[in-house]
């Protein structure tokens, strides 16, 4: 265990390896990581633009934002579940049996998502900012507060929580 | 004197599901215990107990001298589990199967595992959902082998074997234990072959384990033939009956 007591290096690089070789295993992940790409991609594109630019109408940020939630845990759910013989399985079903506990599986799936979040909201800051200065010659609170907002805080407290209750 | 390799101290569920009811027995190394009883007595419950890290119950098992609970992730690195509860990737072959879980295990053995499966007549390139449920078993007994465990769990698994197989099987164990390292525990309703490959047997009922002692004794009684010796035996210390 690390000095928090909490992650496992061991299992975690094991982990690691693991999912690696999911292309092997996993006949949805190519299908999967597309999907869920283009969810996210098409999301980012609502989140770079400036908040000035939308003068108060939030409406387009919530379809956004259930598009990039729903494109983040797309891409995720290749370390959730997987598909064979005809049925959903869990990935835990067939790690159970094995030196790895499914803590160590929790917590390497929220470190997943948190890595994701923290390019998605760095990505966002920068252009929010850059576009905001560069094309409006103006810069607001909101530039930081909006991404981070939408990019880590929920994504993290919605689908962070679905992936540690698995 | 040697370590159990597995014992159970006065376990006993929880929950309101069937439950283990103060279960207490020690394996010794070099030695093959069999478990019967009639389908949900808790033969596999038995088992999932010590395979399932949230098993919710009350009482000790270790292995090795280890509390499971404590450090459930490093013991597996100990047990071999060969089941119909074990699962493993259905599209992909034995050899993927192992070269993608081997890792897992400290002292995984690809070269142990391809040997394994060559002495078993099974081809390490077959799908495993394509196998038969003989040689699902097949496969899992030498990807268990692979990682030198010291505990074997096999949980009802001569019920897919032929009986030739099963003569060479009961041979591979023998085999696995000789060097008084590690011990099997294999789950059976088939009294004759308990009686004739193990040395030890106990009998559970219900979720309590109310005999166990050395195998001939313990099937002698269970067949209702020698219940008089039973309890002489038992005081000499050779059969526990609860």
């Amino acid at each position: 265990m690390d000095e928090k007591g909490l992650s496992d290096k061991k299992q975690q690089i094991l982990l690691e390896h693991f999912f690696t070789e999911q292309k092997i295993w996993y006949p949805d992940y190519w299908g999967l990581c597309l999907a869920g790409g283009i969810m996210f991609v098409l999301a980012m594109f609502m989140f770079i633009m400036p908040i000035q630019l939308w003068e108060g109408d939030y409406t387009p940020l919530l379809t956004m934002l259930c598009l990039e939630l729903i494109g983040v845990e797309l891409y995720l759910g290749r370390y959730c579940s997987f598909r064979a013989e005809g049925k959903i399985w869990d990935v835990y079903e067939v790690l159970r049996q094995l030196p790895v506990s499914r803590r160590q599986l929790k917590i390497y799936r929220v470190r997943k998502l948190l890595k994701l979040c923290l390019k998605m909201t760095g990505t966002a800051v920068i252009c929010q900012t850059a576009f905001a200065g560069v094309f409006m010659h103006t810069f607001s609170i909101g530039n930081i507060v909006m991404p981070v907002v939408c990019c880590l805080l929920m994504p993290m407290g919605i689908v962070g929580g679905y992936l540690w209750k698995r | 004197m040697a370590v159990p390799i597995l014992s159970f101290e006065h376990v006993t569920g929880k929950g309101r599901r069937f439950h283990l009811k103060d279960i207490s027995f020690e394996m010794m190394p070099g030695f093959i215990y069999g478990l019967i009883g009639k389908n949900g007595a808790g033969k596999t419950t038995l088992f999932q107990y010590i395979m399932n890290e949230n098993a919710r119950y009350e009482g000790r098992i270790c292995v090795e001298g280890e509390d499971i609970i404590k450090n459930h992730a490093v013991i597996m690195n100990k047990v071999g589990l060969v089941s119909s509860d074990n699962s493993f990737f259905g599209g992909c072959t034995c050899r993927q199967n192992a070269k993608i879980l081997g890792p897992f295990y400290d002292e995984f053995s690809m070269e142990t595992f391809e040997a394994v499966m060559e002495e078993l007549k099974v081809s390490p390139g077959k799908v495993y959902q394509k196998m038969s449920l003989g040689e699902k078993y097949k496969f899992q007994l030498a990807f268990a082998i692979a990682h030198n465990p010291c505990l074997y769990l096999l949980d009802e698994v001569t019920v897919g074997m032929d009986p030739v197989f099963r003569r060479e099987f009961f041979d591979m164990m023998r085999q696995l234990i000789k060097d008084e390292r590690a011990s099997v525990l294999l789950t059976s309703h088939i009294l004759s072959e308990m009686e004739i490959n193990t040395d030890y047997a106990g009998v559970l009922k219900e979720g309590r384990l109310i005999v166990f002692g050395e195998s001939p004794l313990v099937v002698a009684g269970m067949n209702g033939k020698s219940d008089s010796r039973m309890e002489e035996q038992q005081d000499k210390g050779r059969v526990k009956i609860k």
